[in-house]
């Protein structure tokens, strides 16, 4: 049977620094293989300095993980490329890149390119490994036919890694939406993310559960979920299946995930409380969908 | 600077090209193309007839291949590539970087241009496409401020367009999903953005939903002006509050800002709306033709006419029109 | 509304309220066979075993044809898979090319009910169909 290295996303929200701290020791002592860390998604947010987060990274691996350095996803300001420079100027820790611009920055360092590349075909693949990749991270929309088709164009030497659990940032803005919410300026936003441990959820005018703002971010309101498809995802090739920290139910699905690695039965994972579950993009339907598929 | 017009047919790109365009973008009847609308694009004779038509009048064709292969369909991005330099194009808007590798490589002398879409934000960005592909122009994605785009202008020597008028993306373009998110297809993956199969109006005592595969996008008030069912513009609930959670439907209006676009160096404007009608092309077009050149001629005593004002207002998807990213109201 | 068409408003609406609309869509999907014979109009096959109905807001007046192997011929049932509301005025002006049915419809003036995509097919196909000469000079003896 295929088997699969498990890791932990970086965290998208912005929590207070001692949850943080809390949260990644609880993460040190969890069966995750890969913890990826560093703020991808907003540079003004600094409850952990950029030292804290290389202290952080050395107690992780002190405890036997894999630590990886995150670039920012959407780089518009010269915040955005100091943020580059500064995890491309260390040599402790591998990197996975947020956007193409930073592969420059790396100087020909080995990297994992993250999920917001739009990396859907081979010769871009082919490409990305040739400029130091050594493992991708798949598109999110991608479904299973279109997910096989991917892996068999994928050039020897590259890894693969999926997003298997936790809401799915879904765009970027140069607009951030927290602050537009409650009427401020983007520079001056009192740093309301701090309230909002899984982001804010954005619903229909019917009171339907549709998507959630973080910071710049929009997310799936639902939580993705593809627990159950775990064994399947590793006997497909993916190599790498990811967590996506929320305030619930993460060391949850880190432990789902290490039982099934070792033979046990899927157990269901609770999303966080009053957050519904989403998988379709898997099944080649609007990712919104949810699709039962446990017996 | 040149003013790059928009055709989702052979009727507009004569309208464009008449209006005085000096070039036009265009695309395949495929997903290749970010505008893969039903009964919308060009067959390869119209395009032949529109290449033919712009050389005639000193003008050029771009082609745009600026969607994302997707996985096993290879082919049917390098086949838009090679009809591009079969037919003629002046250069090819391309956002992937496998694709522009085939390009470099099967075609060396064919112009490239990075699309919005390769969502190139900043200098390393550029200077990558531009080290590895040899591009010659690149698409300013429309998250970026007048600053940063001076910056850029004196940093590369890549040719740099911009936006100046049409539909306002409120997201990083090539990095969106929210649309596949909601209805299976996206810009990346079909070359559609709340595609029309997935739209459903109703309309009832004159207040009118849309729909996008169901969800509720909107719901306008009897004589409210409406706007494309696009989900990042709708109105949805957020803490207790019903508004445009994402943003309002704006679009884009740099007329003001030309002389200053000119001065730094910007090499091109590009008008948005393939899926426009020809109408639409022939007066947007005109007013900008005529605001380019005052700019260019006067720099100094260019002021924004209120008749091209008027003429591009009638245009704007939600009859508001904004400076967009480019004066960042909101930071 | 323009002079001509207020003048005919009031003919036209009493003459809707006694023709039954099956013989004014005889009408009007005669005009679009008209159009088409003389190659102006050249239904996409996508258009093919299509119902619609046009709907003149200001006259009062419904027209349902539906296009059959490339021709238009009278839809007498009611259902129609595309409907579009108009003034009869707004109508002309994107016949003739003159107005973009995305500005009608952002203000409120156009109004798409039933297939959404199907009418965008229509829309696309108007807008790329070349507007003959005789079109224009009709046009322009007609009030703007």
């Amino acid at each position: 049977m295929s088997s699969y290295q498990i890791s932990l996303g970086p965290l998208l929200y912005y929590w207070p620094r001692q949850q943080v701290l809390d949260f990644y020791a609880a993460v040190a002592k969890s069966p995750v293989d890969i913890v990826y860390l560093g703020d991808t998604v907003c540079s003004r947010r600094h409850e952990l300095r950029p030292a804290d987060w290389l202290t952080l990274a050395a107690t992780l691996r002190e405890a036997g993980k894999t630590v990886i350095l995150s670039t920012p996803t959407l780089v518009e300001s010269g915040a955005e490329v100091g943020q580059i420079r500064r995890i491309a100027a260390q040599d402790e820790f591998p990197i996975e890149i947020g956007e193409l611009g930073a592969i420059r920055a790396l100087g020909g360092r080995s990297f994992v390119a993250g999920p917001h590349l739009n990396a859907y075909h081979g010769a871009t693949l082919t490409w990305l490994r040739g400029q130091g990749a050594v493992r991708f991270v798949l598109p999110l929309e991608l479904s299973r036919v279109d997910l096989i088709a991917l892996l068999a164009e994928k050039p020897l030497g590259l890894q693969s890694e999926m997003q298997v659990w936790g809401r799915m940032p879904l765009a970027f803005s140069a607009r951030c939406f927290t602050a537009r919410h409650f009427r401020l300026k983007k520079d001056d936003c009192g740093f309301r993310c701090l309230e909002h441990p899984d982001g804010l959820a954005m619903r229909t005018q019917e009171d339907g559960e549709f998507l959630a703002i973080n910071g710049i971010q929009t997310q799936s309101g639902q939580c993705l979920d593809l627990l159950a498809q775990a064994s399947e995802l590793a006997e497909i090739g993916v190599d790498v299946l990811r967590v996506s920290p929320q305030s619930q139910g993460t060391l949850d699905a880190i432990a789902a995930l290490d039982r099934q690695r070792l033979g046990e039965a899927v157990v269901p994972v609770a999303p966080p409380a009053g957050i519904g579950r989403c998988n379709g993009y898997w099944f080649g339907q609007p990712g919104i969908h949810w699709l039962e598929t446990r017996a | 600077m040149e003013l790059v017009a928009p055709a989702g047919s052979l009727a507009a790109l004569k309208a464009a090209l008449q209006a005085g365009a000096d070039a036009v973008y265009l695309g395949l009847k495929n997903a290749t193309n970010a505008r893969n609308f039903a009964g919308l694009n060009f067959s390869e004779t119209d395009i032949r007839s529109g290449v033919a038509l712009a050389r005639g009048l000193g003008r050029k064709v771009l082609f745009a291949i600026n969607t994302f292969p997707q996985p096993g369909r290879t082919q049917e991005w390098r086949a838009a590539v090679d009809a591009a330099h079969d037919l003629g194009a002046h250069a090819v808007i391309l956002a992937d970087p496998g694709l522009l590798a085939y390009a470099r490589d099967r075609y060396p002398h064919l112009r490239l241009h990075l699309s919005v879409q390769g969502s190139a934000t900043h200098l390393d960005a550029i200077e990558l496409m531009r080290e590895q592909f040899n591009i010659q122009r690149v698409v300013l994605p429309r998250v970026l401020t007048l600053n940063e785009i001076a910056k850029l202008a004196r940093q590369t020597t890549v040719e740099i367009e911009v936006f100046g008028f049409g539909s306002l993306c409120v997201m990083a373009e090539g990095r969106c999903l929210l649309s596949s998110f909601a209805t299976g297809d996206s810009p990346n993956n079909k070359g559609v953005c709340s595609p029309a199969h997935a739209v459903r109006w109703t309309e009832q005592n004159g207040q009118l939903d849309a729909r996008l595969n169901g969800i509720l996008i909107d719901r306008y008030a009897p004589g409210e002006p409406a706007a494309y069912p696009t989900l990042c513009k709708g109105r949805f609930e957020v803490d207790g509050e019903f508004d445009h959670a994402l943003e309002e439907p704006t679009s884009l209006n740099a007329l003001s800002l030309l002389p200053q676009l000119a001065q730094m160096g910007v090499r091109a404007i590009k008008i948005e709306g393939r899926q426009r009608s020809p109408a639409y092309v022939a007066q947007v077009v005109a007013t900008l033709r005529a605001a380019i050149d005052a700019a260019q001629a006067a720099p100094a005593r260019y002021s924004v006419r209120p008749d091209w004002q008027a003429s591009l207002a009638r245009h704007a998807e939600g009859s508001q029109t904004t400076q967009g990213a480019f004066e960042r109201p909101w930071k | 509304m323009n002079p001509v068409l207020t003048r005919l408003q009031a003919p036209l609406q009493r003459l809707a309220a006694h023709v039954p609309a099956p013989l004014l869509s005889l009408h009007f999907a005669a005009g679009l066979e008209i159009a088409r014979r003389l190659k102006w109009l050249s239904p996409p096959p996508e258009l093919d075993g299509r119902s619609f109905a046009i709907n003149l807001r200001d006259l009062g007046l419904r027209h349902a044809f539906c296009c059959r192997q490339g021709q238009f011929r009278p839809h007498w049932p009611q259902a129609v898979d595309l409907e579009l509301s108009a003034s009869t005025a707004d109508f002309l002006a994107m016949l003739r090319g003159q107005m973009d049915a995305d500005t009608l419809f952002f203000q409120r003036r156009l109004q798409i009910s039933g297939d959404t995509e199907l009418g965008l097919i229509v829309k696309n196909w108007l807008d790329a169909a070349e507007r003959p000469a005789w079109l224009d000079k009709l046009a322009s003896c007609l009030p703007a």
